[in-house]
């Protein structure tokens, strides 16, 4: 070999015939340090999830450890067995088309509002941010004294200005709009996001738009929504997701009723798995969960090729 | 008894100084030094028990003296008494039972118990009751009877299943404002009916400022009022229900008539109960006149208001029905037993029979119950003459555990009770009437009683 060919003293240079062990085990270091994420993930998501479909063929008893398979037996007593399974998914939907675009617009503006240069900006934030870290339990019970009909704070305002008293929690017409209204308690942690991409929009468009003569409105309309739309497209998918599988505020305040008027999906599924033992049904249900949300997701997904703008 | 448990209180504040700390560290670091050979040995012996309950706050520190003094006895066996929350008790149970590394021993309610058993999941304790001799009939029959699932005993109880609907309390105060005769309190639906009248008041606009009775249309009321009625859930042999017979039609529409007639219907009702914040008692708050609870307010009464001048009657009868008599329930919501589950190994399930034993059937059970001056499953405590000495109404509530039934509990109750609540939900919020919910009710739940039924045999 020519001496401007051989390499450096002390630099080694891979064999062409047999590659270092510590080379070759280079490769699968990064399995290494994703290891304890892909472990969490098939132990507490992939074989759960699959494990699902499986128990939801099947009668499961989870304290027998018995499991029989029944085809597509608690597929048929959902659809046209159980009394309360159609209920809970009205309950359901109707929650998640009104809490949904709720959330999103009222995050939005929030967001909106806390941009623009005020005093105290920083504390602002913070307070309409802290009640999405506050727990629910705290929070259903606040919620509980806002909406009591005798001496709820919503209820004195509303017989202030001169209307009738509303039985927020205990009337069927409502109980869903009630925990509707209450899910705007947590929009703090979309609006979030959404002054996080605020503040990643050029100033120098607003500055051209502003030397054109566009208005406010026009600046918002042709500026800040279009470029804002990825956030609110991903804000749009959390809030779905998470809307499909609202719980707690009913299980806490309501227990479903009053005449299961917010007997959600989750609720009835945690009652079927926890309290009636049925746990190849709740299955089943989680199952059919799933692919709902999948088929939302997915749809919403191809409509954001419509509106949803990348820059 | 009490003083006994307060020198063992005193006993056990026993503050250790530094230098003894220091001197007990030693001496275990000395043992550990001498090799694992003897330690092995100790090992070998010990039985550690995970005893999962909800007796908390107040009650934990008279469970961990019951603990200390049984594990002075047996020092080969360590219980750890582990209170849990009430938040998503089911999951936490069933999660347990289900992951295959369950606590020695759990607290559990008298419907879990007939579902456990039923799947499977207990160790039956009949075995162990012959063993050690002990005597069922110590326990009043409606405690010890849902403690069975096909003759086989999965549990023993403590508190009291008895005691949840038998009774109602009074306040005396309201009675005499009111022009009501104390000493006379209601007996039968008529009487309670009048009394109701003059003890409720109304706002202007409707609202129930003061309750006669907490009296809502509910599935536990019906229920409770159904067997003052002469009627039952299910048939003797468990194979039928039977709540909408002529006896249950006519309890609900007397409810639905009641409820309407004094409080302006159901929504009224629970208005009034949302207004409660938790924590709060509304009799305690002398807004509730006359209260249907359990045996477990009088040390609520005792703790929080001392003064409050109150009297204890029984749950009253339709005296139009011959056959009809005051009596209360027991098993249907109320009342814990203790089990093991199933797969320990002979040693530890043995170890975990000799602690049940000791909360349930020594000395040690009455004494726990005597602190909270509610009545035991075991009648020879109650003749207690102490009971009788804190407790003014001692006699009533010795009246009300004997003439207390058993409801007839399922594997399937859960499902049960959850359809009837339905209806009598729908019936409550005029959806339909009491005989159309109660026949819809008892349809489905017997669909259920019956699939159940097909599928055990």
């Amino acid at each position: 070999m020519p001496a401007d060919r051989r390499p450096a003293e002390g630099v080694s240079t891979p064999s062409t015939t047999r590659v270092p062990v510590t080379w070759r085990m280079r490769r699968y270091l990064g399995y290494v340090f994703i290891a304890p994420w892909l472990i969490g993930f098939l132990a507490f998501d992939l074989i759960p999830t699959l494990s699902a479909f499986y128990y939801s063929f099947t009668d499961w008893n989870v304290i027998a450890g018995t499991s029989n398979w029944i085809g597509w037996d608690n597929y048929r007593e959902m659809f046209t067995g159980d009394r309360l399974f159609w209920p809970s998914v009205w309950n359901t939907i109707y929650y998640v088309a009104f809490a949904v675009p709720l959330g999103v617009v009222a995050g939005f503006v929030l967001a909106l509002l806390l941009n623009t240069r005020v005093r105290f900006q920083g504390l602002f934030r913070t307070l309409f941010y802290l009640p999405a870290v506050v727990p629910t339990v705290a929070a259903t019970m606040v919620w509980l004294w806002i909406f009591d009909t005798r001496r709820g704070i919503l209820n004195w305002v509303l017989t202030t200005i001169g209307f009738e008293r509303i039985r927020w929690l205990t009337s069927p017409e409502w109980s869903k709009p009630a925990l509707i209204i209450m899910s705007l308690w947590s929009i703090g942690g979309g609006m979030v996001i959404y002054l996080a991409g605020l503040q990643n929009i050029p100033q120098d468009l607003y500055e051209a738009a502003e030397v054109d003569g566009a208005s406010g409105w026009n600046k918002l309309v042709n500026i800040t929504i279009p470029l804002m739309t990825p956030t609110i497209f991903f804000n749009l998918l959390l809030g779905l997701i998470g809307s499909f599988q609202v719980f707690n505020a009913a299980f806490i305040m309501t227990g479903g009723g009053p005449v299961n008027s917010t007997r959600f999906y989750m609720l009835h599924l945690y009652e079927k798995a926890f309290q009636q033992s049925q746990m190849g049904y709740a299955s089943a249900m989680s199952v059919l969960l799933f692919l709902m949300v999948l088929a939302i997701t997915i749809f919403v997904n191809w409509t954001s090729k419509r509106w949803v703008f990348y820059g | 008894m009490s003083k006994q448990f307060h020198d063992r209180q005193r006993t056990r504040q026993f503050q250790p100084t530094r230098r003894q700390i220091v001197q007990t560290a030693g001496g275990l670091a000395v043992l550990g030094a001498l090799g694992g050979h003897g330690h092995q040995a100790v090992a070998q012996d010990q039985v550690t028990i995970d005893f999962w309950n909800w007796w908390d706050v107040a009650r934990q520190e008279l469970m961990d003296n019951i603990i200390a003094d049984f594990q002075e006895e047996f020092p080969n066996i360590v219980v750890n008494n582990v209170p849990q929350t009430w938040d998503r008790r089911d999951e936490v149970v069933v999660t347990a039972l289900a992951g295959g590394d369950p606590p020695e021993v759990i607290m559990v309610s008298r419907q879990e118990i007939v579902s456990f058993a039923a799947s499977g999941a207990l160790t039956p304790l009949t075995p162990f009751v012959e063993e050690h001799g002990l005597d069922l009939e110590r326990y009043y029959e409606s405690e010890i009877s849902s403690m069975w699932w096909e003759d086989e005993l999965y549990a023993l109880p403590m508190p009291t299943a008895g005691g949840e609907t038998g009774l109602y309390f009074y306040n005396r105060r309201l009675f005499e404002e009111a022009g009501l005769d104390p000493e006379s309190p209601p007996e039968t639906w008529e009487e309670l009916d009048a009394a109701t009248e003059a003890l409720t008041i109304l706002s202007s606009d409707g609202a129930i400022e003061q309750m006669g009775i907490n009296m809502s249309i509910s599935s536990p009321q019906f229920l409770a009022n159904l067997y003052c009625n002469n009627g039952s859930l299910y048939s003797d042999d468990l194979r039928t229900v039977t709540f909408n017979s002529d006896e249950g039609k006519e309890t609900l529409q007397w409810m639905f008539d009641f409820v309407n007639r004094h409080f302006g219907g159901q929504q009224n009702v629970l208005d009034w109960e949302a207004t409660i914040t938790q924590g709060e008692d509304p009799f305690h708050q002398e807004r509730l006149a006359m209260q249907y609870q359990n045996v477990s307010q009088f040390f609520h009464i005792k703790t929080n208001v001392p003064d409050l001048q109150y009297g204890v009657h029984f749950r009253p009868y339709n005296s139009n029905n011959p056959d009809a008599k005051s009596q209360g329930i027991a098993g249907l919501t109320f009342g814990w037993g203790y089990v093991i589950p199933n797969g320990l190994d002979e040693a530890t399930q043995e170890a975990a029979f000799q602690f049940i034993k000791r909360i349930t059937y020594d000395d040690a059970a009455c004494d726990f119950m005597l602190q909270q001056e509610r009545p035991s499953p075991i009648i020879e405590c109650n003749e207690s003459p102490e009971f009788a000495e804190l407790n003014p109404h001692w006699d009533k509530v010795q009246q009300v555990m004997q003439s207390d039934v058993a409801v007839g509990v399922v594997p399937v109750q859960a499902e049960i009770l959850s359809v009837l609540g339905d209806y009598v939900e729908l019936v409550g919020f005029e959806e339909m009437s009491p005989e159309e919910g109660l026949d819809m009710a008892a349809e489905e739940a017997q669909a259920v009683l019956d699939e159940y039924w097909s599928s055990a045999s």
